[in-house]
Order: C-alpha cells, then sequence, then structure tokens
C-alpha cells in the first residue's frame, strides 16, 4: 500500500542521508547533543535550584564572575550559576518548538487538506483565513496578545502557532491539490469509501512526508523566532529559564557580563543550526527538486 | 566651439552654487554650533507639571522651572532665602510675616510680587482641599494670606507649624504668575481648564530657565531665562543655554548614551556599569537621597494578616546582602521607615537576617510550609527586580513560596489601593519606593495613616498611631522636639508589629561627562532629581 | 507586457480583503480577551481623568451597539488612519508609526542593499566552485549566518564595538542635529527659515517643534535622504555611521540566505543544456556567468530577497532595541509598558500591510525579470 511505500521511502532517505551527507551527521549530532542536554540537563547541573531561578546563600561573593574552571559559564549578576541555567534552558527551549511546530502542523494539515478536497466556497474561506494569518508576523502578534492575555507560555504558543500554521496550510493545499486529482482517489469516492478514510488514508499520508521534514527544518526557525519574542519580554515571564530570556535578563550587564547573553544565544545558534541542516539534508535526499519550490519552503 | 562655451558656463554655474553654499549653508551652520546643551538622561516620564497639583516624577522639571519662597538645606536643617528674602512669626506662632524679594520677573515678563504669592498658596491648598489632588496639606494650616503692600504678606495659621520648613516642599509651594489665569482663559484658580494648561507644556515660572519645547513622553527642552534674579549672584558665565531633559526608560540606553556624548548628566546607569565609565574618565557622584524603598504588608489578607507571619518574612530579608547584591553597593540598609539624615530617622529600628529566628516566626504563626503568597513591585527597575529573586529564594528556604509580579507603575498603584475595596485581590506583598515633600517624619509615617487610601497599601488602620501622627503634626510648630517623640514612640509602633519596613535608603550615582562641570550643591536629597543647572557649567 | 492591469487590480482587491480580516481579527482579540475593552482602550487610565477616559474609549469603539456596527465602526477607523492619540506618546498613532516605520524601514533597506548584493554573488562564486571546498565552506557560513539569531549578533557587534568608545547609539546625534540644524536666530520662525535658506521649514513654520526637536527637519523620515536633501553633510556622516553596525546585524540572514539559494540556482543553471551549449560554442565565460546563468537564477534569488525581506522586518525590531535606536521595535517596548493597545493594533495592520505590499512587489519584480513568467 502507498503509506507503508512513503514510510520506507522516508527510512530509505534517512539510511542515505547518514552515510552521504555531512551536513545531516553534523545536523543529527547537533540536534541529538541538545535533546540529550534537555533531558539530562537536571541531572548534570551543579546547580539545578540555580537554574531555575533561585539565588544562592552565597550570592554576594560569587556576583558577575567571568567563566572559570568553577563556573565554566560565568555566574550573572545575582551569582547564579549560568551553565546550570542555559541546561535548564534546553528543556524548556525544546518543549516550547516542539509544542509549536506539532500544533501548527496539526492545524495546517487539516486545514489544508480540507481545503484542497471539498474545494469550492469551503477552500476560498479557509484559503482566505490562511492568508489573513499568513501576514501577521509572530511578534506583532505576540505584543497584541501580551498586552490581552498578560505575560507567560500561552501569550507564547499562541503567538507562534497563529503565526505559524498558515505556511503548513499552504504547502498541504498545494500538496493535497494535486493528490485529490489522482485516480486512485477519484476512484476511491467512487466507490463509496467514506470521506474520513479517504482523507485520512490516501490524501494526508502522501503529504506528510514533506510537510514532515519542513516540519523538522522549522524546529530551528521556531526557536529563533520564539526566543526574539522572550528576549523583548513578550513571551514567558523574566523567572523562568528560557535560553531568550536569560540572555535579556544579561542584557542590562552585556558590557561588564557578556557571558549571561552570550552563552544562551551561542546554545540557540547552535540548536537551530542542528535542525536546519537535518532538515535540509534529509529534504535534499528526498527530493531534489523539491528545492526550488522556494516559494513555499523557507 | 559651442561645447566650449557650454561647459565653461557649466563650469561657471557649479563654481557659483558651491560658492554660495558656502557663505549662505555652510558657514551659517558652522556659527550656530556655539550654543551651550546640557542633556540631563532622566528614567521615568514625566507625570506632569502642573505648579500646584504635580506630586510626582514632574519634579526635574518643576524644580527647575519654578521658585519657591524658600529652600531647605539638609547640612543646617534649616532653610535659605529664595523668593522670600527674611521672615518673622509672632510669639504663639500663629501669624507669619514674609518679605518678599524684589525684582524678580515671571518667564513672560509679569512681575513677581505679593498677589502671586497669595494666588498660588491659596490655589495649592483649593485644590487639594476641594479635590484632594496635589500636595496642598502642606498650607492645611494657613486661615489667611493677607497682602500687605507689594513685597509684604501675612500668613494668619489657624495653629502653630513650622511654616517655613512646609514653604520649602518639593511640591504644590511653588509660585507661579496671575497672568497663567487669563492665559488659559479660566477665571478661578481652581477651574481644571488651568491644570490641561500647564500640562501641554505652558510654563508661568519665574526659575533660572523656561520650558522651550514639552514631550512628557520623550523629552523636554528648557532655554536659558536671561533675566533671571540670581544669575549676578551665581556668577557663573558658563551655565548652559539649553538643557534637555531627555526621558530615557532604559538604564543601558542611559549608559549609551554617555559613551557617545549624547548624554552629559545621566541619573541612572546601570550600577554594573558604573566602574566602568569611571575607569573611562566620567566622574561619579554619589548622593544619598531621602528616596527609599518600603515594603508593605497586606494585613487585611491571610496569611500577612497574622503578626508573626510577617515578622517571619522579615527576618528572612538578606539586609547586608539585599545592598551588596541587589543594590551592587549603591544603597544603605534601611532602619525602622524613615531615611538617613531625615528628622526622625532612628537606627535602633533594625531587623536582623535569621532564618532560624524567621522559622521559629513561621511556626508561631501557624502558617503552613508551601503557602503561597504574591508578591508586587515596579518591573522596571532593576533593584526590585534583583531584590524580589532574593526575597523569593530565601524565602523558599523557609518553606514559603512566593509568586513574582513585576508591572508597571500604574498597575502596582492600582493593586497596592485595592486592599481598601477587596483585600483578597490586593498582592501580600508590595514595593512602595518614596521620597518626602516636607523635611518632616509626617511625610514617612502618614504612608499608613488610615485615611490615606491613595498610598496606604498595607491597608493599616490603627486609631492609636494615627492619634499620634495627627498630634505630633500639629504640634510641630509649637514644640518641636515633643513632636518628635510622638513620632518616634508611632515608627516603633510599626516596627514592632511589622507592618511595613524599609529596605534600603538609596544612593544614586550621578554619572556626568568630562564636558561637564556638576557642583555638589547643585543637587539636593530633598529637591530629589532635581539638578540646579545654573550652577552646572559647561567646557567646551 | 507581463503585467496586466487586471492583475495588479486583484492584487490590490485581495490585499485589501486581507487586511479587513487582519483588522477584524484584531478588534477581536480587545473585545474577547479577558477584561474591559473599555479600559483597555483607553490604556488603564490612572489618576482624575481616568473616568472620562475610559468613557470616551467606549464611545468611540461603540460598544453599546450590536457586533456587526462595531466591527464596521472600528475598520471605519483604521482605514481612515483615526486610530486616536497612543498612550505612550501622546500623538496619533497613525504619525508615531509612520515616523518608526521610516526608521525600521530605513535600516531594513541599507541591511538587504549590503546583505543580498554580498550573499548573491558569494553564491555565484561558490557555484563556479562547486564541488571545491571553497563551496563547501561558503555554503556552511551561508547556513549559519541564516541561523544566527539575530539578537546575539546584535548583541556581539555591539560589544565589540564598545572598546572603542562608540557604541552606535541612536540615529543621530541630538546635539549635533541641534546646533547644525535649524537654529532660530531672530525668534521669527519664517524671517529665520528665509535667512537660512530652509525651505521645508519656511513652508511649514507651524511644525518648527518637530524642525527643533530633532534639530534638522525630517521630510520623508529616513535620516540619510532628509540630511542630503538640507545639505547637512555632518548629520548624513553621522547617521550613516549609527546606522551600519545595526544593519550588519540584519544583513546576516539574507547573507546567508541569499549565499545558499544563489549557489544552488546558479549551480543548477550551469548545468543546463543550453549553457554547454554556449561553451561550446565558444561564448566568452563572463558572458555565460553572468548573461546567462546568472540572469535564469535572479528570478529566484528575487522572490526569496522578497520574503525574507518582510521576515526580516522582525529582526530589524530585535536588533532597534538593542542599538537604542527610533524604530517599531522601541514601540513594541513602549507600548508594553503602559498597555498601549492603540498603537499595538496599529501596528498590526502597518505590519500586515507591509508584508502585503512587500509580497506584491517581489510577484511584480519576478514577473519583470523573469519571462516565462505572466501575471
Amino acid at each position: 500500500m502507498s503509506e507503508v511505500k512513503e514510510v520506507l521511502e522516508l527510512s530509505h532517505a534517512v539510511r542515505r542521508a547518514w552515510i552521504r551527507s555531512t551536513r545531516f551527521k553534523v545536523g543529527a549530532a547537533l540536534s541529538s547533543f541538545v535533546l540529550l542536554l534537555a533531558i539530562l540537563g537536571p541531572l548534570v547541573a551543579p546547580y539545578p535550584s540555580e537554574g531555575m531561578g533561585a539565588v544562592p546563600p552565597t550570592a554576594a561573593e560569587r556576583t558577575g564572575r567571568p567563566p572559570s574552571f568553577e563556573f565554566p559559564m560565568g555566574t550573572d549578576n545575582l551569582g547564579r550559576d549560568v551553565l546550570s541555567r542555559v541546561l535548564m534552558g534546553a528543556r524548556l527551549a525544546l518543549i516550547q518548538i516542539t509544542t509549536v511546530v506539532a500544533a501548527s502542523l496539526a492545524i495546517g494539515l487539516v486545514v489544508g487538506v480540507l481545503a484542497a478536497y471539498y474545494r469550492g466556497p469551503i477552500e476560498v474561506a479557509l484559503n482566505y483565513l490562511t492568508e489573513v494569518f499568513l501576514a501577521l508576523p509572530a511578534i506583532v502578534m505576540a505584543l497584541a496578545l501580551r498586552l490581552a492575555l498578560g505575560q507567560g507560555f500561552h501569550t507564547l504558543l499562541f503567538s507562534l502557532i497563529l503565526s505559524w500554521w498558515p505556511w503548513y496550510a499552504r504547502a498541504s493545499f498545494v500538496y493535497a491539490r494535486s493528490v485529490v486529482e489522482m485516480d486512485y482517489v477519484l476512484l476511491a469516492r467512487l466507490a463509496g469509501v467514506p470521506d474520513r478514510v479517504v482523507l485520512l488514508r490516501h490524501v494526508l499520508w502522501n503529504i506528510l512526508q514533506p510537510v514532515l521534514v519542513q516540519a523538522i527544518t522549522d524546529l530551528g526557525s521556531v526557536l529563533l523566532e520564539a526566543s526574539a519574542i522572550n528576549f523583548l519580554g513578550l513571551g514567558l515571564k523574566p523567572d523562568e529559564p528560557d535560553w531568550g530570556i536569560i540572555a535579556q535578563n544579561g542584557f542590562k550587564y552585556i558590557t561588564s557580563m557578556p557571558w549571561i547573553s552570550l552563552f544562551p544565544g551561542l546554545f540557540i545558534l547552535l540548536t537551530a543550526l542542528g535542525f536546519s541542516l537535518l532538515g535540509d539534508a534529509l529534504r535534499e535526499e528526498l527530493d531534489p527538486r523539491l528545492r526550488r519550490r522556494w516559494k513555499l519552503w523557507f | 566651439m559651442r561645447r566650449g562655451v557650454l561647459l565653461a558656463g557649466i563650469v561657471a554655474a557649479v563654481v557659483a552654487a558651491a560658492v554660495l553654499a558656502y557663505f549662505f549653508v555652510y558657514l551659517p551652520s558652522q556659527q550656530r554650533g556655539k550654543i551651550k546643551v546640557v542633556v540631563y538622561a532622566y528614567l521615568d516620564r514625566i507625570t506632569g507639571i502642573d505648579p500646584s497639583i504635580e506630586d510626582d516624577t514632574g519634579i526635574p522639571v518643576i524644580g527647575v522651572v519654578y521658585e519657591t519662597l524658600v529652600r531647605y538645606d539638609p547640612a543646617t536643617g534649616d532653610v535659605v532665602p529664595v523668593l522670600a528674602e527674611s521672615w518673622e512669626h509672632s510669639e504663639d506662632g500663629t501669624l507669619w510675616t514674609l518679605r518678599l524679594r524684589r525684582g524678580v520677573v515671571f518667564h513672560d515678563g509679569t512681575p513677581f510680587n505679593s498677589t502671586a504669592v497669595k494666588l498660588s498658596i491659596e490655589r495649592a491648598k483649593g485644590i487639594y482641599e476641594k479635590f484632594g489632588r496635589g500636595s496642598g496639606y502642606i498650607w492645611s494650616s494657613v486661615e489667611e494670606v493677607e497682602i500687605v503692600d507689594e513685597y509684604t504678606v501675612n500668613i494668619r495659621l489657624s495653629y502653630p507649624t513650622r511654616l517655613d520648613l512646609m514653604a520649602a516642599a518639593i511640591y504644590s509651594a511653588y509660585i507661579f504668575s496671575p497672568s497663567a489665569l487669563a492665559k488659559a482663559g479660566v477665571d478661578s484658580p481652581l477651574d481644571p481648564e488651568l491644570e490641561s494648561w500647564f500640562n501641554q507644556g505652558n510654563d508661568a515660572g519665574s526659575g533660572p530657565y523656561y520650558i522651550e519645547y514639552y514631550s512628557p513622553e520623550s523629552e523636554v527642552r528648557l532655554r536659558k531665562f536671561e533675566k533671571w534674579w540670581g544669575w549676578s549672584l551665581v556668577n557663573n558665565p558658563d551655565a548652559p543655554d539649553v538643557v534637555v531633559i531627555k526621558i530615557m526608560t532604559d538604564p543601558l540606553s542611559q549608559y549609551n548614551g554617555l559613551l557617545a556624548e549624547e548624554v552629559h548628566i545621566a541619573s541612572s546607569v546601570p550600577r554594573a556599569n558604573v566602574g566602568d565609565l569611571a575607569s573611562r574618565g566620567f566622574k561619579v557622584l554619589n548622593v544619598t537621597l531621602f528616596h527609599n524603598y518600603l515594603l508593605l504588608f497586606n494585613i487585611r489578607r491571610y496569611p500577612t494578616n497574622i503578626t508573626s507571619f510577617r515578622l517571619a518574612v522579615i527576618h528572612a530579608i538578606p539586609w547586608e546582602e539585599l545592598v551588596q547584591v541587589a543594590l551592587r553597593g549603591f544603597g544603605r540598609v534601611g532602619k525602622g521607615l524613615i531615611p538617613h539624615g531625615f528628622p526622625g530617622y532612628d537606627e535602633r529600628l533594625a531587623y536582623k537576617y535569621d532564618l532560624t529566628l524567621a522559622r521559629e516566626y513561621l511556626q508561631e504563626s501557624g502558617v503552613p510550609k508551601g503557602t503561597t503568597i504574591e508578591f508586587v513591585y515596579q518591573g522596571e527597575y532593576e533593584e526590585n527586580e534583583a531584590f524580589a529573586q532574593l526575597l523569593k529564594s530565601r524565602l523558599a528556604e523557609i518553606g514559603i513560596t512566593v509568586e513574582l509580579k513585576p508591572l508597571p507603575w500604574i498597575a502596582v498603584k492600582d493593586a497596592g489601593k485595592a486592599v481598601w475595596e477587596d483585600a483578597d485581590r490586593a498582592p501580600h506583598l508590595i514595593i512602595s519606593d518614596w521620597w518626602p515633600t516636607i523635611p518632616s517624619p509626617y511625610e514617612f509615617l502618614a504612608l499608613l495613616h488610615s485615611t490615606n487610601t491613595e498610598w496606604n497599601w498595607a491597608g493599616y488602620n490603627n486609631a492609636e498611631f494615627d492619634e499620634l501622627l495627627d498630634k505630633a503634626y500639629e504640634l510641630e510648630g509649637e514644640d518641636y522636639e515633643l513632636a518628635l517623640q510622638l513620632y518616634a514612640r508611632a515608627q516603633k509602633m510599626v516596627f514592632d508589629e511589622g507592618v511595613a519596613v524599609n529596605l534600603w535608603d538609596e544612593v544614586r550615582p550621578f554619572v556626568v561627562s568630562s564636558r561637564v562641570d556638576l557642583p555638589e550643591d547643585a543637587l539636593n536629597p530633598l529637591y530629589i532629581y532635581v539638578i540646579r543647572f545654573e550652577l552646572v557649567k559647561v567646557r567646551d | 507586457m507581463p503585467l496586466s492591469l487586471s492583475y495588479l487590480v486583484k492584487r490590490v482587491a485581495w490585499s485589501i480583503t486581507v487586511i479587513v480580516g487582519v483588522v477584524v481579527l484584531s478588534y477581536l482579540i480587545i473585545i474577547l480577551s479577558p477584561g474591559d475593552p473599555a479600559v483597555k482602550w483607553a490604556g488603564h487610565p490612572r489618576g482624575p481623568g481616568a473616568a472620562k477616559a475610559v468613557e470616551q474609549a467606549r464611545k468611540e469603539l461603540g460598544l453599546d451597539q450590536p457586533l456587526h456596527t462595531q466591527i464596521l465602526n472600528f475598520l471605519r477607523m483604521v482605514f481612515t488612519g483615526d486610530l486616536g492619540l497612543s498612550i505612550a506618546y501622546r500623538q496619533p498613532v497613525y504619525d508615531v508609526l509612520w515616523r518608526n516605520l521610516a526608521a525600521t524601514l530605513e535600516l531594513l533597506l541599507v541591511a538587504y542593499a549590503i546583505g543580498v548584493p554580498l550573499g548573491s554573488f558569494l553564491g555565484v562564486f561558490a557555484a563556479l566552485r562547486r564541488g571545491k571546498r571553497v563551496d563547501g565552506v561558503l555554503q556552511a557560513i551561508g547556513t549559519v549566518f541564516a541561523n544566527t539569531p539575530t539578537f546575539w549578533l546584535g548583541l556581539a557587534i555591539f560589544m565589540a564595538l564598545l572598546p572603542s568608545g562608540f557604541t552606535a547609539y541612536g540615529r543621530v546625534n541630538v546635539s549635533l542635529a541641534l546646533s547644525t540644524g535649524f537654529y532660530t536666530i531672530t525668534g521669527l520662525y519664517l524671517l529665520d527659515a528665509l535667512l537660512q535658506l530652509n525651505f521645508p521649514v519656511f513652508v511649514d513654520a507651524l511644525n518648527v517643534s518637530l524642525a527643533l526637536s530633532t534639530g534638522f527637519y525630517t521630510i520623508t523620515g529616513l535620516y540619510l535622504l532628509d540630511a542630503l536633501l538640507q545639505l547637512n553633510f555632518p548629520v548624513f556622516i553621522d547617521a550613516l555611521i549609527r546606522l551600519l553596525p545595526p544593519a550588519l546585524a540584519v544583513a546576516a540572514y539574507p547573507v546567508g540566505v541569499c549565499l545558499r539559494i544563489g549557489r544552488t540556482l546558479m549551480a543548477d543553471a550551469l548545468l543546463e543544456e543550453y549553457v554547454r551549449a554556449a561553451a561550446a560554442w565558444g561564448v566568452k565565460r563572463r558572458t555565460i556567468v553572468w548573461r546567462y546563468a546568472f540572469r535564469a537564477a535572479l528570478p529566484g534569488l528575487v522572490q526569496v530577497s522578497g520574503l525574507a525581506f518582510a521576515y526580516s522586518l522582525v529582526d530589524a525590531m530585535v536588533v532597534e532595541y538593542v542599538f537604542g535606536r527610533e524604530g517599531l521595535g522601541r514601540l513594541l517596548y513602549d507600548a508594553v509598558s503602559v498597555n498601549d493597545f492603540r498603537l499595538a493594533i496599529g501596528l498590526l495592520v502597518i505590519v500586515a500591510a507591509f508584508y502585503l505590499i512587500v509580497n506584491t512587489l517581489a510577484d511584480i519584480a519576478q514577473a519583470l525579470i523573469d519571462p516565462r513568467v505572466r501575471l
């Protein structure tokens, strides 16, 4: 069946990429490194409570220390160990991006597939909705939501999901449109197979592959945007150990204690790079021609 | 042949244009560069500049544009003459006679005389009594202001007070020109239209500088008032011609501004950068201001309504660490409610940082471990943020969870005031940073007076305390020593019950560019954030 | 003509309907989020004028009327440019937005003027040496640049400049502007303007406060252009110097993207049959590279640059915050601290419009460049 073929293709692509592409190896290495940090972080961190924001009892002696053997990433203005904070931040970063990408993917797929399948007024309405949200960048949404809903995880989540889902919707729509035209789908509909089954088994499954690969690349891009939103104080609350927030805290002290902002930024870079390389390499293996559809892929 | 002529013509035209441009555009622009400009970076947006009503962040403007009758000198504890040249009071202290300075004009040319004084005092008092706004309470003892002649005023009081100290207040004691009424198109000084007129940027003052441009959210530009009476006394030919008070709400921008030579005097650079600036050749003046940060407990809400719980929290405050870590050394540990050097300061009213004692108090209070309390503070101040994190960590050690809620100033005020409507909506802990209007202990203690619903965010309602305060205030004119004793008793009461504590007294580092000379007497701890620019020298 | 009028009309009409959707959405955010919409719209006022301000906000929004009337009314407000006074700046919202949009636009334009050519040419360079070490290195650099968090790069540049004591802070040196710009001599602004041959100010003497507060008169809002128009070279140089470091931070992303896409597209183009044929026929190498292959790659580059430009708006705002420049980024910060809903909504609308305009322009540019595309 077609779905089995798809899975095989994906795993084949992964294997090919692993063998052939350095980019894939580097990307996979970086991504798994970050994943490892996220999982093991809390266990490995030398001062986990400081990582979560607590000020140590010996703060007065330890504020603003540059990176040293004892504190590999230095201490911040309140004496907290920056390494611990960055480690705690890994978990938060991954939670944010996976939630956002998963939710946007889900919504986008549903919208795009329904629009392609049902044509007519539904298609127009859903496309219109997609365009409206496409025109809104996350950061401006985050401002409006911040004023409306206050700071917190929900603000970050909503602003990012609301600005990312249209990309998936548009991509799914274009793909689904071509799949829906295919003979076997028409035959299935004529044969009376319920819409639900057709949609799930034939349409959705076929377009899943390229969209999934894009989602992997997007994990990196979402992290960049989420960090920027947190950095400006529009998303998470200031005592959360998020990389963007730590960088914002350190911004006031950029001239005297630059390591507070520099290290989290470095980790953001590495994580985004990792996912981006991974996604790129996979995409190239799956279909070199996909690259050219730069209008959809970005 | 024709091409040659054309070419010559073009060349001639270009040369002519260049010459014209040189004389009419370039040279004049070079000549213009000789005005002396001082840019003063200020952290908060200006809340207003009405001389009778303003009681908040408008102070750096009104303190320069307007003048009071006298000025307070913290070194001597006494006042020096400004618009009032001399004064005397009767035996019983209820009749004060003021002799006014001659030769003073307001910025629009109208002369300064007793009419202006009468109007200014009556307006400040009237608006406070009628609308409850401003600081006109300083004139509450005034029964009548009588004009004896153009430069003499008799002020009759209903009970004796230190009128000279009142007239030195930083708010609502400014003298403005009566011509403002006609300009604003109002008949009565109590007409709200007059306030709007002032807050649009109009000024009716007599000070060394007048307002040239007013944009309360970004900058206020002042220009030298050549006809000010004090220039001959001050003898400072290098005083700035233009002063730009620039609103810079981000401390790092102030730092950048100094380095980029955009800003010449900065009041709020990030404390961690002060050392860096000093090493680059900037001058640093550390001024201890009568500005402190009070932690108020909501005594109407569980669990902060239990005295032993409050004492538990208070003993978990790391006093020394607070100054070192949160303020980076720019502060003094707070005692009682009143700051260092201010009348009524009592250094015995100090708590210790003792977690064991704190745990004992906690147990005594019966409040279970893991209870959560809310803490609201103005999030834009880095000191508050650092202190909040510190307190949260220390309280976590004794088992109390703190939910931090940094808010903008407007929201903090609303949150605090809510204690009177619905105490459960108001936070448990809230920071109110406070500075006094007049040099009297009343200013700090009145924060907890039961009728002060605007600022009494603790919800404290103690009749005995109120009585002490009221009596002491009335007694200041008659028997100052006794008044101070009563104030001391009131302060001790609050201390024992742990209703509100003074976290720290502010030491503000004013960082000054090497092009500007800021003498020490241009700053006064009472007239907070006011820089007397007439004493500032600009080098070139 | 690769571009038809009907396409343009359709495109514009479509964009307008999208903006309408954005406005309706933002209105819903005000109405549906927790709290009293009138209080939110008035900016949570306090003090004596609070009740009056809330009442006025209530009337403006027309909250006592049925929903569809409210929405129509709100649409009218947005499209006539009357969102009231911004709470953070006490000036009309659109004025504030326009002024800051000009600032951000200036930053973006300079950043892209640097980034796109640089990235594209590096991409061509890599494509010409595809397979070799240089190609791999350049591609890696491109990927890294495209994935660097801009705020981090901004911070790094900012810090790199610090030891020199120059911080590229703000858009122009206020004292410099004050002392070389319009300065009142006689106190009679009209006369002064004539004497200084400063015609823009002469024409608009009423707006002298604006001229005085920035020292020199802003005509378009793009300081570089305005300084040139006034022959004010000190200010021009100063503004340019302050523009470069933040522009470099913003330029990293387009450099990375154009490098990668450019390399890919060029490499593909170079593999095409006609290129090989041309080489065989002895056409000069330079002509092949630029006239044939690059031209084929250009449409793709333009499209990508257009999309990236819209995306970079976000980066520009963050960089502005880091360097303390005036611009849309500053508005974010200020709007949050005083609950300025009006400004937030105005920003939403303006940014959405910006996106739509940029995308339309990119498509038009592509149509003009790529002979295969017919709109």
